[in-house]
């Protein structure tokens, strides 16, 4: 929920509060109020892509993101999951991002779209999750924010209802500890032409996974959404 | 101590500050430290997305972004995800010199075995000037060595947060030594409550909702035809207290396939069903971003739980493309933002 007592920005002049004025308390919790929605709406778009459509392609791209399953041989193979049923895959395309960190110490809560689709009508799940370090089995561990999108049939690219109905994750104070214990800081300078220091950037990512029920059948993700919004209290 | 950027930001209070009391120092001085911390963390200018562009020779494939930068930045982030197919004839692993918007370089491994490997290389771009302006910017990525077809799966890019604010008209810092218990208030630049009233009466956040390039579309179509296979969600910040719609940026970078064609480019909203469009001029057969339009989106409802302006109801938009003149119309990067 905004942290913002008027839900919003309040618009005023440099003079109004300028020296040799009064200023009122009302106009003083405006300026409060106001910079509370403008930090609440620093919240940023994280990942935005949505799959180009098949129809106008040129060249030979794929339209989806290929899901990478592993053959017998221990190779890689495009597409479908010959062997490897309820087991979950990373997608290639991976969200890291620096967060906003609220002033309790918690994340900006991130509100998470997927849109995907079944190869050929066999059942395929879905899994978000947000992970401070690289993944390799799902799930990551049991405190960590994450979305299940199961049973999957439809070919037909659309946004995805996760099992929860949640469309929100939260990142709690523990996720963000973690992420500034396990994240290197950045060598940055103080201004252009300053001293060199360094700067705190913990870094989260958000990895979406797929799995099939199905031998042969892909997960197919035709989109994803990652935003930040200060969220609920 | 000058103008620290906080890792947390502060949520001054509003409750003491009432009729008859004095306005404390801490709640100046958290109003001052929020001031640096929304000017100083940095925003994405290119939010997370797949290009699936693919690099099989030693040509530069070059990533096409437009940006408003932001004001205080120093330095970007760049989050480049690549991965390499060993497994359809080519067995020689494939190495990659990426070249930021700036100049700089780097050599990169892509990954042999995406669904496993969750690396991601992270390269830090020093600016020479801070921003504030329009930006194009291309990203460069060729193959230096081996064999095997390696492919962008996945690109962002984020300014680096600041340290520290400079007390300067474009940063805009407060010096918090001046808003301490005890202290006196005065109306300077920079300083006391003076450099808190002027800072914040020259920020106002922004964000890039969608940025994304990819192997140019091509329509010929005379009908609009869709370019995405679904309508993109995006949500712009709401500006004052009563506003429910924003007036967003878009763009695209376009050409026509030979001098007779022309094209239009539309935009599509979900909600309202607001259009706007962008011509491709008749002839522009060079890839190019064309002027900058707007598209009235619905906007963020701060009190909601998950900001959206309806019951689980996103603000999407659309893109279509249609061709005039006989040819085709291409399309290789987007842009919506506030």
């Amino acid at each position: 929920m905004s942290t913002s007592e008027l839900v919003g920005p309040v618009a005023y002049s440099t003079a109004e509060l300028g020296s040799g004025r009064f200023v009122c308390s009302r106009q003083f919790r405006d300026l409060v109020s106001t910079a509370n929605h403008h930090a609440d709406s620093s919240a940023q778009h994280r990942g935005t892509w949505v799959a180009p459509a098949s129809g106008p392609w040129t060249g030979n791209a794929s339209e989806y993101v290929p899901l990478y399953g592993p053959l017998a041989g221990g190779g890689l193979e495009v597409g479908g999951l010959t062997e490897a049923t309820r087991r979950w895959y990373l997608f290639p395309l991976l969200v890291p991002y620096t967060p906003h960190i609220r002033a309790d110490g918690r994340g900006y809560r991130l509100r998470v779209w997927l849109a995907g689709a079944s190869s050929d009508g066999g059942t395929v799940d879905f899994g978000v999750a947000v992970r401070t370090v690289r993944p390799r089995d799902w799930p990551p561990y049991d405190t960590a924010p994450r979305l299940i999108y199961s049973g999957v049939t439809s070919t037909t690219p659309a946004p995805l209802t996760s099992d929860s109905g949640s469309i929100t994750m939260d990142i709690g104070r523990g996720l963000v500890d973690a992420a500034l214990a396990k994240s290197p800081e950045r060598a940055t300078l103080t201004d252009l032409g300053g001293a060199t220091t360094s700067v705190a950037a913990p870094q989260f990512n958000v990895h979406v996974f797929g799995q099939t029920r199905t031998s042969g059948t892909s997960p197919r993700l035709y989109g994803l959404a990652v935003h930040e919004v200060i969220g609920d209290d | 101590m000058a103008a620290t950027v906080p890792l947390r930001r502060t949520e001054p209070a509003v409750s003491p500050v009432s009729a008859g009391s004095p306005v404390s120092a801490r709640t100046w001085r958290e109003t001052a430290q929020l001031l640096a911390w929304v000017r100083g963390r940095g925003q994405v200018l290119v939010p997370v997305h797949a290009p699936n562009i693919q690099v099989e020779d030693s040509l530069d494939h070059m990533l096409r972004y437009r940006f408003t930068a932001g004001r205080s930045a120093i330095a970007r982030v760049w989050a480049i995800r690549l991965w390499q197919d060993l497994q359809t004839g080519a067995t020689v692993p494939s190495q990659v010199q990426i070249t930021l918007p700036g100049g700089q370089t780097a050599t990169a491994w892509p990954s042999t075995n995406p669904a496993y490997d969750a690396g991601i290389g992270v390269y830090v771009e020093p600016l020479v000037s801070k921003g504030g302006s329009v930006e194009n910017v291309t990203l460069t990525i060729k193959r230096t060595s081996g064999a095997a077809p390696v492919r962008v799966s996945s690109v962002g890019c984020w300014e680096l947060p600041r340290v520290v604010l400079a007390e300067s008209p474009v940063d805009m810092g407060a010096d918090l030594d001046g808003l301490r218990p005890g202290l006196a208030v005065y109306d300077d630049d920079y300083q006391s409550i003076g450099g808190v009233v002027r800072g914040w009466a020259q920020t106002t956040p922004q964000r890039v909702m969608w940025s994304q390039t990819f192997p140019e579309l091509g329509v010929s179509s005379t009908s609009l035809t869709d370019l995405f296979s679904l309508p993109v969600p995006v949500l712009p910040p709401k500006t004052t207290r009563s506003a429910t719609t924003y007036s967003a940026t878009w763009n695209v970078r376009a050409r026509v396939s030979d001098v007779a064609t022309s094209g239009t480019v539309q935009i599509t909203t979900g909600r309202a069903g607001n259009t706007d469009t962008i011509a491709v001029p008749v002839g522009a057969t060079s890839h190019a971003w064309l002027s900058s339009s707007m598209i009235v989106l619905d906007c963020e409802v701060p009190d909601a739980a998950d900001g959206l302006p309806g019951a689980s109801s996103f603000e999407t938009v659309q893109v279509a493309v249609k061709a005039s003149g006989g040819g085709t119309v291409y399309v290789e990067s987007v842009l919506l933002e506030t």
